[in-house]
């Protein structure tokens, strides 16, 4: 046999020679050797100078290796991030290994600047970077405090707060509207009426239920598109972002259901209306009103779902292991608030608007005196007054349950942006709870007024100026209690997108410090405890803006499990990875305190914190913490609590609200009982004045 | 029989993409290398973890690469005339240590690497680890501490000279290897829990309901 050897093609070459090189890759993959890392610096890091004029125009920084000038670097930059080097890294001094940029000292102002570096080694090929920090000024010391600068940072939870508000409101016109719709006029269909009350309320009904749901759903949808224009930097980015926030996440799941939710919401609630108007042209059968009946029943569960994918993304399902008690407060917590709100919101819109064609059009069908509307209003106010009062008993515990779960201590109640906004709410919520009860109020009186006409036989008084006048004024104060409900719901939808003060960071506790000298020194300071593995530390950075600051650690006295130390470090990281890390070294003062001055928060934003503590003969101790850093001391008061409390996933324990929390929820289901029992009473008289009591 | 173009496209660009993927993987790693005089000859002795970066319950282990000095330019580890040295698995050893917990390794040499040995270890917890390489190089009984960096870009250079012990004087030194880390600032989209965390949280478990 004989074999003809053919030249190879030009593809097989390349595959052959690309398959030679990868096999060479292989090869040398084992070999292992050091970085290229900065050996000695003409500017040493920490370095504090007095004048911009004592900043050296020539930075050079001699490393273990030679550095690839193509992908090496220095970047020298200001507190803001611009950059002050002239961009000509190039290799200096001897064997290659020093490297150097020149500053434009035209741009250097009184400051702190980074030194970050990046090194590919030509000996190894491997990658190292690093930064360090240098200041220039005299006031560094105190304070960095820059008038004027604009705040890079851009807040945009209020704008989803924005967006979220009418998916909340919307879900409490449905429920309410749906929930009111079935229980209000219960039984009234016994008396003839039922079928008259529903042909005239279902117009106002059905708009606000298909608006609701649209509103519902174009709002869900803004969400992952505002969203997508936070996170993404150019437009292929926003269109990548925007299809992986609908089809790529959880939360996109979520907005699927949400979206097929309120298409099915609006369709039944528009064929509700149509079964009714065949009612309406005299086609009305028993069948109709089971369908009725089943129509609005499937209202109720979709709208119930509904509310249910609002609770499993909502800051009560990242509670740790108490996340399913937190999604179940939420879910309780909001279809109360809906019953109650939504049900205010129906007999202002449905219900007072249509009192007077109700009261014409089932005149003659009961008796007289019943079918005035201020007896309409009494009936169906007097049957509210029972789902409010009980409304309100499961909105007070699920509200302290979840309070409990998300506050810790009353500092982070008063002083952090969640308890703030909380207690904003709280403030909203108080004057809905006297209305309510002055409502219950009225009920009464007119109730004792009707009993007594109703046994004198006295004639109806429609007509009366006095009467119009009365049901104007409660209309007016319904009106003020559905305004101010709103408003509850408002501060609900910034609740959703403020961070609580419990939240998880790497399984370790990061708890403020309560301690008296917070609310002036605070503002300078950001003091918090940190624990891993059940030992404490107390962390404070003084002042907490950027420039140059005192880190400081302290370990309870008398703790012995700390066992030795021999060694305690910080590593810096700005969040966004454009910085760092940067390493520093702890000093020790005595057993407890250990402390390093440094600029190492150069510049305003989010940073990353891992303190390091060595010990002999014991695992290290690594704390981390996550913080905001500001160069203005107005910022550093918002920040500072949120971004330093946290509660461990699952170790969750007894809050100084415990007790509180459980002494209110008490009173509170005690009260609602009580008022309940009152109202139940109060019905059962009216319904058997108005021969409804089966 | 006629071999596809999509197999020989395959053939070729598999190991390349492997390649280039395990050298940026290896890009961050780093070693401590030693310039030993042990015996009256010069060994530069390379000391680290196994696929660093290496997070907490990664599998790795300290590995040692042993090569003469080039006698021309001893202080150059990369020099032309360094040789690594074969057949040191029968007389080192590693002991690691962490935290109050230390264990003896034996070391194995590695495939078709020689002069390079390894004793590979799970790392089980986020902490400082020190490799203490034992044994007898050149007739030499030695006993080299080596402790990882819990802080990154930092390394030292030591021209200095100083005895370690009898018949081992150590001439320079170079850069360090990093700790290991946690994968908690690694870990996405659900954060990680280590073995040795999940262990922590049922004996707590067990506490508590024992209780």
């Amino acid at each position: 046999m004989v074999f003809k050897i053919k030249p190879l093609s030009k593809v097989t070459t390349i595959f052959l020679a690309m398959l030679v090189f990868s096999l060479f890759y292989l090869s040398n993959l084992t070999m292992v050797r050091g970085h290229a890392i900065p050996d000695r610096y003409t500017l040493e890091p920490n370095s504090l100078l007095e004048r911009s004029e004592s900043l050296p125009s020539r930075i050079s920084i001699l490393f273990s290796e030679r550095p690839d000038p193509k992908v090496s670097y220095i970047h020298v930059t200001d507190s803001e991030g611009k950059r002050v080097d002239n961009n000509d890294f190039k290799i200096t001094g001897e064997y290659g290994r020093e490297a150097t940029v020149t500053v434009n000292k035209n741009l250097v102002r009184e400051g702190i600047y980074s030194v970050s570096w990046s090194t590919l080694s030509l000996d190894d090929g491997h990658v190292a970077r690093g930064t360090y920090v240098v200041g220039v000024g005299q006031t560094l010391g105190a304070n960095t405090h820059i008038e004027n600068v604009t705040e890079s940072n851009i807040v945009y939870s209020p704008v989803i707060a924005i967006i979220k508000t009418p998916i909340i409101i919307g879900q409490v016109y449905v429920l309410g509207f749906v929930f009111s719709q079935i229980l209000i006029w219960k039984d009234i269909r016994g008396q003839g009426v039922r079928n008259i009350i529903e042909i005239i309320s279902m117009r106002k009904f059905t708009i606000f239920i298909i608006l609701s749901s649209i509103v519902i759903g174009v709002a869900a949808t803004l969400i992952p598109i505002i969203q997508s224009l936070i996170i993404s930097q150019t437009q292929s980015e926003y269109m990548k972002n925007l299809a992986l926030l609908y089809f790529g996440t959880t939360n996109g799941q979520v907005w699927m259901i949400r979206i097929i939710i309120c298409a099915i919401i609006a369709f039944v609630a528009y064929y509700y209306a149509s079964v009714i108007k065949n009612k309406t042209n005299g086609s009305s059968s028993a069948t109709d009103v089971s369908k009725r009946k089943i129509l609005l029943y499937f209202l109720l569960i979709s709208t119930i779902i509904l509310i249910a994918t609002n609770s499993i993304t909502s800051h009560s399902a990242s509670v740790g292991t108490l996340s399913q008690l937190g999604i179940l407060a939420d879910f309780a917590h909001s279809v109360a608030v809906s019953v109650w709100i939504g049900g205010m919101m129906y007999i202002l819109y449905v219900v007072f608007s249509n009192v007077f064609t109700i009261s014409n059009n089932i005149s003659g069908k009961v008796h007289d005196i019943y079918s005035q509307p201020k007896s309409i209003i009494l009936l169906i106010l007097s049957r509210f007054s029972i789902i409010s009062t009980i409304c309100v008993g499961v909105i007070g515990i699920t509200g302290l349950s979840l309070a409990w779960l998300h506050i810790q201590t009353m500092d982070e109640l008063v002083i952090s942006d969640y308890g703030r906004t909380l207690i904003i709410k709280l403030s909203l919520v108080l004057p809905v709870i006297i209305l309510g009860g002055y409502h219950q109020f009225w009920i009464s009186k007119v109730a004792r007024v009707l009993n007594v006409k109703r046994e004198n036989q006295d004639k109806p008084e429609s007509n009366n100026p006095n009467f119009i006048e009365t049901l104007s004024s409660l209309r007016r104060t319904v009106k003020i209690e559905c305004i101010l409900a709103a408003s509850v719901l408002c501060a609900a939808s910034l609740l959703t997108v403020t961070t609580p003060p419990a939240t998880m960071q790497n399984n370790e506790v990061i708890k403020n410090i309560s301690n008296s000298k917070m609310s002036s020194e605070m503002q300078h300071e950001f003091i918090s405890t940190l624990e891993t593995q059940g030992i404490p530390i107390t962390f404070v950075i003084s002042p907490f803006v950027t420039g140059f600051n005192n880190f400081t650690i302290n370990f309870p006295k008398e703790n012995e499990i700390i066992g030795q130390i021999s060694d305690a470090s910080l590593e810096f990281r700005k969040n966004d990875l454009s910085l760092g890390p940067i390493d520093a070294r702890f000093i020790k003062h005595n057993d407890t305190a250990y402390s390093v001055n440094g600029g190492y928060l150069s510049q305003p934003g989010r940073w990353d914190v891992k303190i390091t503590v060595k010990r002999i003969n014991s695992y290290d101790l690594n704390y981390r913490v996550s913080l905001n850093v500001n160069k203005t001391v107005d910022g550093v008061h918002n920040q500072h609590l949120v971004d330093t409390i946290g509660i461990p996933n699952g170790n969750k324990g007894l809050s100084v609200f415990t007790p509180m929390v459980i002494g209110l929820s008490l009173m509170v289901a005690a009260l609602s009982t009580y008022f309940c029992i009152t109202a139940i009473k109060r019905l059962k008289m009216i319904q058997q004045n108005f021969a409804l009591e089966s | 029989m006629k071999i596809k173009f999509q197999t020989m496209l395959l053939t070729g660009i598999l190991p390349f993409l492997a390649g280039s993927l395990s050298y940026t993987v290896q890009d961050t790693s780093a070693h401590e290398n030693r310039l030993y005089n042990i015996g009256n000859k010069d060994y530069w002795i390379t000391v680290g973890s196994i696929n660093e970066p290496v997070f907490v319950d990664d599998k790795s282990g300290a590995e040692v690469f042993v090569k003469t000095a080039d006698p021309s330019s001893p202080l150059d580890s990369n020099a032309n005339g360094t040789k690594m040295v074969e057949g040191l698995e029968k007389d080192l050893k590693f002991e690691i240590s962490a935290g109050d917990k230390k264990k003896v390794f034996v070391v194995e040499p590695a495939w078709n690497d020689p002069g390079h040995y390894e004793a590979v270890f799970y790392p089980t917890v986020e902490t400082t680890y020190n490799y203490r390489l034992f044994g007898t190089i050149n007739n030499v009984t030695l006993s080299l501490d080596f402790e990882c960096q819990t802080t990154e870009g930092e390394g030292n250079q030591d021209n200095s000279t100083k005895q370690v012990s009898e018949g081992v004087i150590q001439k320079a030194q170079r850069g360090g290897f990093g700790c290991i880390a946690s994968r908690s600032d690694v870990s996405f989209p659900e954060p990680y829990i280590s073995n040795n965390e999940l262990v922590e949280m049922l004996n707590q478990t067990g506490n508590s309901t024992g209780n």
